[in-house]
């Protein structure tokens, strides 16, 4: 088996204005398409739609209100990190020029990779890609301990979206996980992704396609993602058993255990032995990935994944504060704990206040659509004497005053976590890191790296090629269509055949 | 451009690795503390005033 391994990373971006335009996201999302056909070195893509390669070896194109990236294929987490970051660079220069097209209108085009919506409760993914040296993963229990488990590290922080108090969680995604394992991304979401589209013509090799991570604004909550994650799937490739040891009887069910319980102290049910927490779960993946350093198959990244790996989990354990600086979900946690203080709340009071909430929602008229009652629920609440014709809801003692300043809390830190990963200087985090005040536990990418990278594809595998002849053919674009396999010369037709996802050479070829 | 280190043949540890020291984890430490301090002018003026409209300007049909 090969040291190599292929990574990649799909985004879904929400693109909206504000105050809204009186036009779709469609009509945003078409917008952006066509500054990025014009505005970037850029191939269409190949076959139906409006999509394009662009030339650092990445995709953009429009998905379900989206729009979203893909990166290209990169050979190192550290890669990937950068060439993540390279789409968000992307998405930030061409959002400015979708914001002059509204011209006479002003408005603020608002672009995130959020994973959920407030006002919805819907969600948006954030993919990951991982080559597999067999025809098909046919054992993923082997990794479900471990999904439950990263998002200690890999949560993206956020508010449960699917109630209507406010609880803050450590993965607002993991809680629209509904089942272990599927072939469905839109219902019934699940924690492993069978794919059958493996984009390669290697008869041996496959896809790892997972669905349920969300992506980070910390450069190294990402590398600790896609490096710990491609590990995992290192050793079931290589034939290990990773999971045999602590198989979890309900994996979806301890996801969302460990998804709410910002302590990190939890613990699970596991077969055949006592309940174990995240962190103890964790340790036993990163021991056995530390036990392989001297097999072949290691890639030459373990050493350094592992080491930060360790040091997270035992930071996460015996000073869970000093995370805040590099965590996305410890981050958030902290600042919006500031954020209630400073309005003489608490975690605690919110949990109160959340249950009065939603007895109010139930006592609410059933008229009053579900998605209204929140909005609604202070005037509601004010009426005179709702406080006393209700006596359940009289015994919660809670005043429509201190209602009316939960409601606007409330609303206001849906916006503040939207706006957390919001691309530009408005951003959250992008203000966070200018004013200093991240600290990344690596020599993170640099924004000359990321500009650079927007253009330039990674090194080491198809991407190369791909985003070369991009680079190369993109002034005649009408003469050529662009795939993840293949680049096309319509005219020939030539054909530049990428079915290996490591191969690093081709050359123009008639044969189809 | 960053690419793949090669590992030391003898420890294993990949080479010029830069991993959290201790005067990396006192950074992080540091930061938080810094986070406490300097956060607030950043949430505040983040916030646009209506945060019901931009959330329902914003509002999401779902993805993948």
């Amino acid at each position: 088996m090969e040291a190599g391994m292929v990574l990649g990373t799909e985004t879904e971006y929400t693109v909206s204005t504000v105050p809204d335009s009186g036009s779709s996201h469609e009509d945003c999302v078409s917008r952006f398409l066509y500054h990025a056909r014009h505005r970037l070195k850029n191939l269409p893509q190949d076959g139906d739609g409006s999509g394009i390669f662009v030339a650092n070896g990445g995709r953009l194109y429009p998905d379900l209100g989206h729009i979203e990236y893909a990166s290209p294929e990169t050979i190192t987490p550290r890669d990937l990190v950068l060439y993540q970051a390279a789409g968000k660079q992307i998405m930030q220069d061409l959002s400015r020029t979708v914001e002059e097209s509204y011209s006479g209108r002003p408005v603020e085009v608002v672009v995130t990779h959020a994973s959920v919506d407030y006002f919805n409760g819907t969600t948006q993914g954030s993919h990951e890609n991982y080559s597999f040296g067999k025809p098909a993963l046919e054992e993923p229990e082997e990794l479900l301990p471990f999904l439950a488990s990263r998002v200690i590290f890999c949560g993206a922080g956020g508010f449960n979206n699917l109630i209507t108090g406010l609880e803050f969680v450590v993965s607002p995604r993991a809680l629209h996980i509904e089942t272990p394992v599927s072939t469905s991304t839109t219902r019934h979401r699940p924690l492993y992704h069978f794919r059958h589209e493996s984009l390669t013509g290697v008869p041996h090799m496959s896809r790892i396609h997972l669905i349920c991570g969300e992506h980070l604004c910390c450069a190294t909550s990402s590398l600790l993602r896609f490096g710990t994650t491609g590990l995992v799937i290192k050793m079931i490739d290589a034939g290990l058993k990773p999971g045999a040891p602590v198989r979890l009887p309900k994996p979806v069910d301890a996801l969302h255990v460990f998804a709410k319980d910002t302590t990190c102290t939890a613990a699970v049910p596991v077969e055949y032995r006592a309940p174990m927490t995240a962190i103890a779960i964790q340790r036993h993946y990163l021991e056995l990935a530390e036990a392989s350093f001297h097999h072949s198959w290691m890639p030459g990244w373990a050493p350094e994944i592992c080491a930060l790996w360790r040091r997270t989990l035992n930071q996460l354990e015996t000073d869970p504060d000093s995370t805040a600086a590099f965590l996305d979900w410890r981050m958030k946690q902290t600042l919006y704990s500031r954020f209630l203080n400073r309005h003489n709340l608490d975690w605690d009071m919110i949990g109160w206040i959340s249950k009065v909430i939603t007895a109010v929602g139930a006592a609410m008229p059933a008229q009053i659509p579900v998605r209204e009652r929140v909005h609604q629920m202070a005037a509601w609440w004010k009426e005179e004497g709702r406080l006393h014709s209700h006596p359940g809801l009289a015994n919660y003692r809670v005043s429509p005053g201190e209602i009316e300043v939960f409601l606007n809390v409330r609303l206001q830190l849906f916006e503040l976590d939207t706006r957390f990963s919001q691309v530009g200087a408005r951003g959250v985090f992008a203000q966070l890191k200018a004013a200093d005040l991240v600290r990344e536990q690596y020599d993170a990418p640099t924004p000359t790296q990321i500009e650079i990278a927007t253009e330039c594809p990674p090194r080491g595998c198809r991407s190369e090629i791909r985003g070369q002849v991009i680079g190369e053919k993109w002034p005649s674009r009408q003469r050529y269509r662009c795939d993840w396999t293949r680049v096309v010369c319509v005219d020939g037709p030539l054909f530049l055949k990428l079915p290996d996802p490591f191969q690093t050479q081709a050359s123009w070829t008639a044969e189809e | 451009m960053l690419r793949e280190r090669p590992r030391d043949p003898v420890t294993g540890q990949v080479e010029g690795a830069s991993t959290p020291s201790g005067a990396g984890l006192s950074s992080a430490a540091a930061g938080a503390s810094d986070l406490l301090a300097r956060g607030d002018a950043i949430i505040d003026r983040s916030i646009s005033g209506n945060s019901t409209q931009f959330l329902q300007s914003n509002r999401q049909g779902g993805g993948q």
